[in-house]
């Protein structure tokens, strides 16, 4: 019941007070209104203004990294001319990727793509930055790749945005108000990455390179197939070859190429492939945990894996797996304490592997799997 | 870029929403309190308060959760300087430049050893 016997001086009682049942039907009528007819609407407004503001993040985040791209390639790459037309044109590039609707031989043909991609890439950034030296070339060639990922992240999610307001759909909405905190989290991380990249800093996908450096340490080191360092050592009386990209730009190499190169150097010989990577953790597990297993250890869109897991399989060779357990934000900015400090256990696992698992006088494959910024050999 | 932005000005009416809110609580609240009220109308005024209230707190909680994930903090890096020969260690900023195994001359302690920078880490921002 509303208050019809509500004091004279009673701000509500004198509003209503007179007005009785009608007041009580128009506030039930009201009430249903708003819950019933527009409830989602109201929700829906509330989810865009959600969406609304993370999209001002992402925008203001691929500002920094544009501006940070921008600056870097003046201070280093010593342009005649300004760079930001040509960072633009970088910004929007894009990978058709093959057919797959007869998947035969798709492998070769997403490396190929990958491989061209990958030498334009590196060629136009050469272009806008003459005077970097060919580490300083990767290292911005990697700052303008995180750029162009958070420029990405910002156009798909205005798409959406966009799209969900004109269509008024509350299912794009909600779905895209569910994900922003984890798409911010991952776009912050990229930011990161960029600042990593821009000074060459080591980052935490780089412990598989920082172990095998730390084995390839004082050795002679050759280079094989593109980008990547081999070195030769002795580790319980085995000997012990270990690779990793050339550093210390940024660089993942290629690393199921030399796999395969070594391997069929040493036809017979080699007994085991070990590989160390860093992997994405759950949470509530702890950064530099190391975990091991079997099966190429290596990220990306996975011809490399492929390549290692064919020629493995091909000479019957084991492979098996060291991981260093990080998130995907820790992954691409700078290098953790206790990821760095994990490379030590990492060795040990190494040495036990090997122990366990081969004689004295094999041959052993140690792949140090990731970017190598800011490590050298 | 030519493409539209995405509005702004909501989190500003929301604020401002909020702040009148909270009066309207306070002032709703202060009426229930005051005794001149029946048992009926003191109800009314106790929802009103409780209505605007948990506005306010919604339009506090969204707005924590924004600051939240939208803050990114910049890490302090630092180089560890070590000598092949002697004990010697040093932490330092880095330095642009620097990258792990890169020679930095002969040791200032032992004057034998080659310095060289032994890792590069950073300790991350204090968790929240």
């Amino acid at each position: 019941m509303l208050p019809v016997s509500l004091h004279e001086n009673d701000l509500l009682g004198s509003l209503f007070g007179n007005l009785g049942t009608i007041s009580q039907l128009l506030f039930t009528v009201l009430f249903i209104a708003l819950f019933f007819g527009f409830g989602q609407k109201l929700q829906m407004r509330q989810f865009l203004w959600d969406i609304d503001k993370g999209l001002r993040k992402l925008d203001m985040f691929r500002n920094s990294a544009k501006d940070l791209t921008l600056k870097t390639v003046k201070e280093i790459g010593k342009p005649s001319t300004d760079p930001g037309p040509q960072i633009n044109v970088l910004m929007e590039q894009f990978l058709i990727s093959p057919v797959d609707m007869d998947p035969a031989g798709i492998v070769g043909k997403i490396d190929h793509l990958l491989d061209v991609r990958d030498e334009k890439f590196k060629e136009d950034v050469r272009r806008i930055a003459p005077g970097a030296d060919s580490s300083q070339v990767m290292n911005l060639e990697n700052l303008v790749e995180a750029s162009w990922a958070l420029n990405t992240i910002y156009r798909i999610i205005r798409h959406f945005y966009l799209m969900g307001k004109k269509t008024n759909s509350i299912f794009i909405i909600i779905q895209l108000q569910a994900l922003l905190p984890l798409i911010i989290q991952e776009a912050e991380a990229y930011l990161g990455a960029a600042k990593a990249f821009a000074e060459g800093q080591p980052i935490g996908d780089g412990i598989g390179p920082l172990v095998a450096s730390r084995l390839m340490k004082d050795k002679e080191k050759r280079k094989v197939e593109k980008d990547v360092v081999v070195a030769e050592t002795m580790m319980e009386d085995r000997r012990v070859i270990a690779l990793k990209a050339e550093g210390p730009g940024g660089n993942v190499g290629k690393p199921g190429d030399a796999i395969k190169t070594i391997i069929e150097e040493n036809v017979g010989k080699v007994t085991m492939v070990v590989m160390v990577d860093a992997a994405v953790k759950f949470e509530g597990e702890n950064s530099g945990e190391v975990s091991e297993g079997i099966g190429a250890a290596i990220g990306g869109i996975g011809t490399e894996r492929y390549k290692i897991e064919q020629e493995a399989t091909l000479h019957k060779i084991p492979v098996y797996a060291v991981i260093v357990k990080e998130s995907l934000q820790e992954a691409i900015t700078p290098m953790k304490k206790e990821i760095m400090d994990a490379g030590e256990k990492v060795i040990e696992r190494i040495k036990s592997l090997i122990l366990e698992r081969s004689k004295p006088g094999d041959t052993i494959i140690v792949a140090g799997i990731g970017n190598t910024i800011g490590i050298g050999q | 870029m030519s493409q539209p932005k995405p509005r702004s000005g909501s989190s500003l009416i929301i604020t401002i929403l909020a702040a009148v809110m909270a009066v309207v609580g306070l002032y709703t609240i202060g009426i229930a309190l005051n005794g001149n009220l029946d048992p009926t109308g003191q109800i009314l005024y106790f929802s009103i308060a409780v209505l605007a209230f948990a506005f306010v707190f919604l339009s506090f909680t969204r707005m924590r959760r924004g600051i939240r994930i939208g803050a990114y903090t910049p890490v302090k890096v630092l180089s560890i300087v070590k000598c092949g020969q002697c004990s010697f260690k040093q932490i330092k900023n880095f330095a642009l430049g620097d990258f792990v195994f890169k020679t930095l001359g002969k040791c200032t302690q032992c004057n034998v050893g080659d310095l060289s920078i032994n890792g590069i880490y950073t300790e991350g921002p204090p968790k929240k």
